[in-house]
């Protein structure tokens, strides 16, 4: 098993035209894998992904963001909630559907 | 059926127009989404866990072919091919865009359909025992009188705001198939001493993390007066209900607190002032409305069908499933069908757009175009003739929608959960689905008989757990889904609110709870008659608790 982050944090919103569960990237745009999230690895480090999201905001391609705890499990970025894993996959109950549908199909 | 007149066509159209106007201004930045949130709201779209949900007002939950097609094609335009049908007899659809969604609404204002009030702080979708006009026992149609509080009620000015939000019940009957006492309001139509039909009354019921059973507050309101009488309610609620705390928001609270007699003093009061003044119905608006529904043109039939026993005999698969999913009808040599969204291991509630085509062919064909759907999360064919009942067996077959199990341990509540839902704590429909498939033999659901199992995935109780005979009620422990197990609710006449057994079970526990709390009903009943709560009232829930924790 790899070792678990202490400190991990991702920007998440839903994109405003569809309502697609979408990640901060590191570059300021939004991916809708969590796996390419922006990781914030400290309060600190949290700073300028805010003045980001807030950016996305700004320009009408989110319709809120909030923090999401994210860990690197076994070399892949993934959400430490339950909501937010579903969230970041789809139902699991339809694997046909969501973000996961790709990876089932 | 209702129709829209020039009126509703014009007020849904304008509408429309301008939801669709809401939402480019959204887009372009001239709303932000603090101010854009309540006017989506307004229309009935949500933000949920992946995406936007649309949820669709079914008035009094009844179709006719048109519009179950229309939900179809929306379902495979613009949504993933499916839809969830819910406990307020209302479809949600869990994909559509904010971009669609004026087009979705310009689809559903051509069938006369629309999801104004389907959220927010408003007098929610009013619905009905989804057998109305066609159930044996019936004094009179309960929709004539959910439309007349549907007009009332639609952007009504006044109550646009309440404290919270506000859902209304009807029936007909005396068996209670609407749950009306766990309802805001709930009206039962009743007969008095003189044989004049009027509505008792019943306020405060509700679920949610406070469950209350709704409280009589009038053996017998004059029909005439219906409107006043819910106005005076709303005013009382609208002036007294409490708005410093969501949770204590709901009339239930306010009935709670300030007691049921002082509460119906304030009603009767407020009553006397507005009851002889523009609230009075006139009765030919009543005619006008109640020649909406008039009983179809039903054809002289005998009461008995020799082809229907004929095809008994010879399919006993379609035999199990007229007995189980074929209610009497007022009119002679016709039935009333309930079509299962409980198959076995699926999603309660959910429907493929495949399935609606189906059920609104078969509704064309024999069920004079009507369909229903029932707060039980199931769809009823109201007026099928005995003789028809293998042919629509069939074309449900063809579509997966012939389960023979309604009121049996199968036939399952569950709200969306964790897998859908962005307020939930755990997930309902996979527990929903382990459980259907742990009882799926057909022969064990028979031997166990009547039982309502209900799921809600978080403590806003969508799934109905509190008035399930065995309810359960999803809870987030440390990032672990576990599944509280209450016993004893009912929904029907005699309501009760279920009592929690004790400490909850873990996602791999849970099937196995359920089924030894059934195991220990077999076991304990004193005949097969003896159905399952009525067992849990004549035993208690020493039994069940000594079953799942060694102790009692």
């Amino acid at each position: 098993m790899a070792k678990k982050q202490i400190y991990a944090e991702a920007i998440t919103g839903n994109r405003l035209t569809d309502g697609a569960v979408v990640y901060l990237n590191p570059v300021g745009g939004w991916t809708e894998k969590v796996e390419e999230a922006a990781v914030a690895n400290s309060p600190d480090e949290r700073q300028p992904l805010e003045a980001k999201a807030n950016a996305g905001l700004a320009g009408q391609l989110i319709t809120h963001w909030e923090i999401a705890e994210v860990e690197h499990r076994d070399g892949k970025l993934t959400a430490v909630k339950n909501k937010e894993a579903i969230r970041s996959r789809g139902p699991t109950v339809r694997r046909d559907l969501g973000k996961q549908a790709e990876i089932y199909a | 059926m209702y129709r829209y007149d020039e009126f509703d066509h014009d007020f849904v159209r304008q509408r429309v127009a301008q939801f669709k106007d809401q939402v480019e201004r959204r887009l372009s930045g001239d709303l932000t989404e603090d101010e854009f949130k309540p006017l989506r709201l307004q229309n009935g779209l949500y933000l949920q866990l992946h995406a936007y949900m649309l949820r669709v007002a079914v008035p009094y939950g009844t179709l006719s072919s048109k519009q179950m097609r229309k939900l179809a094609h929306i379902a495979r335009k613009y949504d993933k091919g499916y839809g969830h049908f819910t406990t307020r007899q209302n479809i949600q659809y869990n994909w559509p865009t904010l971009v669609d969604t004026p087009a979705i609404l310009e689809e559903l204002a051509e069938v006369e359909m629309h999801a104004i009030q389907t959220s927010g702080n408003c007098i929610r979708n009013t619905t009905a025992d989804h057998f109305a006009g066609a159930a044996a026992d019936e004094i009179e149609d309960p929709r004539v009188w959910c439309e007349i509080i549907r007009q009332w009620s639609t952007l009504h000015p006044e109550f646009a705001f309440l404290p919270r939000k506000f859902k209304i019940a009807v029936i007909g009957t005396k068996e209670d198939r609407a749950a009306i006492q766990v309802h805001d309001i709930g009206l039962a139509l009743v007969r008095n001493y003189a044989g004049e039909t009027g509505f008792a009354v019943y306020v405060g019921g509700g679920q949610g993390r406070t469950p209350m059973i709704a409280k009589k507050v009038r053996d017998f309101l004059p029909k005439e007066h219906l409107l006043s009488y819910l106005e005076a309610i709303l005013r009382v609620y609208n002036q007294f209900g409490r708005r410093d705390n969501k949770y204590k928001a709901r009339i239930k609270i306010l009935v709670h607190e300030t007691g049921t007699q002082e509460l119906t003093d304030a009603i009767e009061a407020e009553w006397e002032e507005i009851k002889d003044t523009v609230f009075t119905l006139p009765q030919e608006e009543v005619d006008r409305i109640a020649a909406y529904f008039e009983p179809p043109r039903f054809e002289t039939r005998p009461i008995t069908s020799a082809k229907l026993q004929a095809d008994k005999d010879a399919n006993p698969d379609f035999a199990d499933w007229v007995d189980r999913n074929v209610a009497p009808h007022k009119q002679a040599g016709y039935g009333i069908v309930t079509i299962s969204l409980k198959g076995i291991g699926e999603a309660p509630g959910d429907a493929s757009a495949e399935q609606m085509d189906a059920v609104a062919d078969l509704t064309e064909r024999y069920s004079y175009d009507e369909v229903r759907v029932s707060h039980e999360q199931n769809l009823v064919l109201p007026h099928v003739a005995l003789d028809d009942l293998f042919a629509v067996w069939n074309g449900l077959r063809d579509v997966d929608l012939a389960t023979s199990n309604v009121g049996f341990v199968t036939d399952i509540i569950a709200c969306p959960g964790l897998d859908y839902c962005a307020l939930a704590n755990a997930r309902s429909i996979p527990v929903a689905q382990n459980i259907s498939k742990r009882f799926a033999d057909p022969d064990r659901q028979k031997e166990i008989g009547p039982l309502k199992l209900k799921i809600s995935g978080c403590i806003n109780a969508c799934g109905h757990h509190h008035v399930g005979h065995i309810g359960i009620l999803g809870v987030d422990r440390k990032n672990e889904e576990f599944y509280q197990i209450t016993l004893g609710g009912s929904a029907d006449e005699n309501t009760s609110i279920g009592k929690i057994i004790g400490q909850g079970f873990s996602s791999d526990e849970i099937t196995d709870a359920v089924e030894n709390v059934v195991d220990t009903y077999i076991d304990i009943r004193t005949s097969p008659d003896e159905s399952f709560i009525d067992a849990y009232r004549r035993v208690g829930e020493t039994p069940f608790k000594e079953r799942l924790y060694g102790r009692a």
